[in-house]
């Protein structure tokens, strides 16, 4: 074959070669760029586009009536794209300008937006008026985006239910931190395309991914009945507390439920903070003593002792009962409170009287196992749950080591500890008709469209006695107020049940002397409860019912008119005959608080001391708004007087909301026997 | 008696097609590099103005050119072109970019000797297998003196280094050794014992391994090896169907490296997407058709092989590219012809389809 031929034929081969290589390459392309194109392309769009993130406005927190408790208010956040500002050459310029306009270090800011990164905050929390300057100046590499910063504008209202938000808007504490996740929303950004040197392309298109605003979370709490209790705490430390001889406990907690809900309309405790600056507060004012701390509940537990021996009809309530004074167990006499004992009673009026024997005598009848039994049934020694971080569980004395002289002290409320929420909820249950519920502090989560997502579910946990023995109950503990011990929370129109407590403090492991935490739990209307309210106050040295009975009956009484319940024609105007032997401390002379309402604060100062009292103010202003005690009312001569200080007389406080327009006040007022507590017959 | 006619228009029509959208295509991908190094966005274009236009007064020279005399010059062709190579390596006159000795810096202008060298080693290859075209049946006498060329070529262009026209060179010489008509067994055995040396060198140096299979899976080092493998891919990928259209590029904004170079073919996939980078390959599909139809009809074997060797360097080049753009070869640093943002490269590109363009006129 000659070579000529020889090369052509080889050259088809080469030829052929070349076209397999080309169709090869061919579908590679078609692969990559058709097949695997949506997906190159979105590695592509990730590698160029880098987003300004855009913050979600945090949800509000609003009490059940939608009154705001938290709310975002918006700010801006300045940040810099440091290659930009570097590309431009001009950081010194800048950042001297922004010094002076967000009144920062000069250097700090260099360093900042000449830091190697894809984006550097400058500063959050920028007023709008400030940022919008900034953008008009265009610096370059220089931007803002919406931001927003946290605020409680009824300052230290319900502050421990609420809990306060951080820097970055996350929940730190309370609600903010339980329902962080419905109120935070989901963050959007501002997409730019950048070049790989870190410059925005120039006809870049931005993209805006809208965010996602938090929900709203709507609480149980009422802001007025929340109020009320914080204005009974104020009170409290301010030593103007009914029978506290002008001294200010150590701590104090008021918690309103609804008993057949197991809503939450109060939840307070004193001290407190305001969550605006909630850096500044001792780390034991945040601490929501109502829920994190246990004490030996006394008397009021008796509410517990009671229901269990109804239940199992190990007493009957006309059944007699002797007291001679002390009660022997195993060898040892655990004494009545009142020298002598009660005598001859009916359980009734042991309840009444608050008589220790009698009270003894049903543990004894129950007996250890059946005891147990309700103290679980009941709650205790186990977290109610309520939606608050760090819920104590209480302590319960070891069965397996508890003695009949440990059952004795129990059944009265001694040895065993029980955080407030435990013992409210579990005489809500005696109260609402037997059924424990789990308290509940979130009413309902709401859209940012105002459709609501989670609506409020009651909690049934379990029955733990019959409506029978509810109704009976109920009685008798109405009848403790009308008639026993719970007097002074007496409220002529209304039916209230209640049952005082006065406990030993225990300090390091043994009870101290001279110290103690009243308490007094009630209930209205007693045939058909609409509110159950606790008190606990700590660090007093008298009988709960003498201290903590007229807190109670303060924020019972503006709650039930609040709430538009009626007074009930069948209810005693008047309380029962005193019993003998009821024994009070006596009371300083009673004068009477000039109303100083709308005057200048130094007028009002001079005329509280010309009647003998000490002032003390609360708030910024030249205008009284509101005092405590309010003016007319009988307290103790040279006690401390209140002043809520504003600048304008006009604006309405909660301390008077009756007085504007319920149509009630007539009623009330018509009805004979409503007299200061502090005046009444009862503490002469 | 020869018989001159007109040139290959069709083949004159595809280069031209190629060097046009080269044109647009090196403004298109440079503009955003010139205006950030050298504040001016025409900056590439101006260069490549000059350029385009001596590869054009090249090609004219060339095809004027006689074969009988272009044979002559091919032995001093080719000693220049090896001392050339050799200069790249002295001080102060080899100009060292990358890590790699790939240039001889003349005043103003520099020149790649490699590029010198591809065109002098076709024409002296075909000029010495068109010799006795018999002697090729021995391997001793015709195959192994062709290799030695090509052997002392590829040697001295390793030590630069450049990885991506040695390959050139090594494919080119064995489709001129296979078009020349060289026994099937040596074909075979020179296949395998190439195959072998390559395992070898990746042997030797373990980070060849990493570099060369790192396009099988670029994201698994993609700040490394994977880079440009995914710039690439990240390019050509958002182009899809018809491309994001001429101009709007992003990848060029410094995302991908050597885009108005090296990469120009990812830039042709991103802005005028699978049509456009089709368009691409078929006119070097048509390029390669015409240049072998020219071979295959030339009437004498030094023409013939000649227009073997030209066509085949080109057309390797280019797959050797486009592969590597495309992610089915490793990454080796060559220029697609024609298109690709280049001053020697082009010239003598051009320099060679001139003389395939003449011998396009002496066919049958």
């Amino acid at each position: 074959m000659s070579p000529l031929v020889v090369m052509r034929k080889r050259i088809a081969f080469l030829f052929f070669c070349v076209c397999a290589f080309l169709v090869v390459l061919i579908i590679r392309l078609g692969f990559v760029q058709l097949s695997q194109g949506a997906d190159l392309r979105k590695k592509a769009d990730d590698s160029h586009y880098r987003g300004v993130p855009v913050a979600p406005k945090r949800g509000n927190i609003e009490d059940r009536n939608g009154n705001v408790l938290a709310m975002s208010i918006s700010t801006e956040t300045v940040y810099a794209i440091p290659a930009e500002v570097r590309q431009a050459g001009k950081a010194k310029e800048t950042a001297l300008t922004l010094s002076k306009l967000l009144g920062k270090s000069e250097a700090d800011i260099e360093a900042r937006i000449t830091k190697r990164s894809a984006l550097e905050y400058i500063q959050k929390q920028v007023k709008p008026e400030v940022a919008a300057q900034i953008r008009a100046l265009a610096l370059p590499g220089i931007g803002t985006t919406e931001d927003s910063q946290r605020y409680y504008p009824q300052g230290t209202l319900a502050c421990h239910i609420i809990g306060f938000a951080g820097i970055d808007n996350q929940g730190l504490e309370g609600i903010e931190l339980t329902r962080d996740s419905e109120l935070k929303g989901v963050p959007g950004s501002i997409l730019q395309e950048f070049g790989a040197n870190g410059i925005p392309l120039p006809q870049a298109e931005h993209q805006y991914l809208a965010p996602k605003q938090g929900n709203t979370v709507r609480l149980t709490i009422d802001a007025n009945i929340q109020a009320f209790a914080e204005r009974e705490l104020k009170k409290l430390m301010a030593g103007q507390g009914t029978n506290m001889n002008g001294q200010s406990p150590k701590s104090a907690s008021i918690l309103v439920m609804d008993p057949n809900t197991g809503e939450m309309l109060a939840l307070a405790s004193t001290p407190g903070f305001d969550p605006n600056h909630y850096q500044d507060a001792d780390p034991s004012a945040r601490r929501n003593i109502a829920v994190q701390n246990g004490y030996e509940p006394g008397s009021t537990f008796k509410i517990i002792t009671l229901a269990a021996a109804l239940q199992e009809k190990k007493i009957k309530p006309t059944e007699h009962f002797f007291d001679k004074g002390a009660y022997t167990v195993l060898g040892k006499n655990v004494r009545c409170w009142k020298a002598g004992g009660h005598g001859d009673q009916t359980f009734v009026q042991v309840a009444e009287n608050s008589c220790n024997p009698g009270f003894i005598e049903m543990g004894q009848r129950l007996g250890m196992d059946t005891f147990y039994k309700y103290l679980r049934e009941f709650g205790f020694g186990q977290k109610t749950g309520i939606e608050m971080s760090g819920e104590a569980r209480g302590i319960l004395a070891n069965k397996k080591k508890a003695t009949a002289l440990d059952l004795a002290t129990m059944s009265i409320g001694q040895t065993n500890n029980v955080t407030p929420i435990q013992l409210l909820t579990g005489v809500s249950a005696v109260a609402n008709g037997g059924t424990l519920l789990k308290p509940q502090l979130v009413k309902e989560i709401v859209g940012p469209s105002g459709r609501v997502v989670t609506p409020f579910e009651k909690e049934e946990v379990r029955r733990v006695i019959s409506e029978d023995t509810s109704k009976l109950e109920r009685e008798i503990l109405e009848s403790v107020v009308t008639n026993g011990t719970g007097r002074r929370s007496f409220l002529p129109g209304y039916r209230v049940a209640g049952k005082t407590g006065t406990a030993q403090k225990v300090v390091n492991g043994s009870y101290i002397q001279g110290e103690y935490i009243a308490s007094f739990v009630a209930f209205a209307p007693a045939d058909k409860p609409r509110l159950a309210i606790l008190a606990v106050i700590d660090g007093v040295p008298f009988f709960g019912g003498a201290v903590a009975a007229p807190v109670v009956q303060s924020v019972m009484l503006d709650s039930l008119k609040y709430l538009g319940v009626k007074p009930d024609p069948q209810a005693p105007l008047v309380p029962g005959k005193p019993m003998p032997g009821l024994e009070f401390p006596p009371l300083k002379k009673a004068a009477t608080v000039p109303s100083v309402l709308g005057m200048p604060v130094a007028e009002a100062e001079k005329t509280l001391s010309e009647a003998g009292f000490k002032v003390q103010t609360d708030g910024q202003g030249e205008t009284v708004l509101d005092q405590i005690p309010h003016g007319d009312t009988q307290v103790e001569e040279g006690s401390n007087v209140l002043l809520y200080l504003g600048k304008d007389a006009a604006a309405p406080t909660l301390a008077h909301w009756w007085e504007d327009d319920d149509e009630d006040i007539e009623a009330i007022n018509s009805l004979a026997g409503r007299v200061p507590i502090s005046a009444s017959p009862l503490g002469q | 008696m020869r018989r001159y006619h007109r040139p290959d228009l069709v083949l004159l029509g595809a280069i031209l097609a190629l060097l046009g959208i080269g044109f647009i295509m090196v403004y298109s991908s440079s503009a955003v590099r010139g205006y950030i190094q050298f504040d001016d966005p025409y900056h590439f274009l101006k260069a490549e103005s000059i350029w385009v236009s001596l590869g054009l007064l090249a090609m004219l020279v060339s095809y004027r050119v006689d074969l009988q005399m272009l044979r002559r010059f091919a032995k001093p062709a080719l000693y220049i072109a090896i001392v050339l190579l050799v200069a790249v390596k002295v001080p102060g006159l080899g100009r060292r970019v990358n890590g790699a000795d790939r240039w001889i810096g003349l005043g103003p202008l520099s020149i790649q000797p490699s590029e010198v060298i591809k065109l002098s080693m076709v024409l002296v290859m075909a000029h010495l297998l068109a010799l006795n075209p018999h002697k090729i049946q021995s391997f001793r006498k015709g195959v192994l003196p062709v290799l030695g060329l090509m052997g002392l070529i590829a040697g001295l262009i390793m030590l630069q280094p450049d990885l991506g026209t040695t390959l050139v060179i090594a494919a080119t010489t064995f489709f001129m050794l296979i078009a020349a008509g060289a026994k099937t067994s040596h074909i075979l055995g020179l296949g395998g014992s190439g195959l072998g040396l390559v395992v070898a060198a990746i042997a030797a140096a373990p980070y060849r391994m990493r570099r060369i299979f790192a396009f099988l899976d670029p994201w698994a080092d993609p700040l490394g090896n994977g880079y440009q493998t995914i710039q690439a891919l990240l390019a050509l990928g958002p182009g899809g169907l018809f491309g994001l259209g001429l101009g709007q590029s992003r990848q060029k904004f410094l995302y991908l490296p050597e885009n108005h170079t090296d990469f120009i073919f990812a830039m042709i996939g991103e802005e005028l997407g699978f049509v456009g980078a089709t368009l691409v390959v078929m006119l070097f599909f048509l390029f390669a058709w015409r240049g072998f139809r020219v071979a295959m009809r030339s009437e004498d074997v030094f023409s013939g092989l000649l227009a073997v060797g030209l066509t085949a360097m080109i057309s390797i080049q280019a797959m050797i590219n486009m592969g590597v753009v495309s992610g089915v070869l490793p990454v080796t640093g060559i220029t697609l012809p024609f298109i690709s943002y280049g001053g020697t490269s082009l010239v003598f590109t051009m320099l060679g389809v001139g003389v395939l363009l003449r011998i396009s006129r002496e066919i049958r």
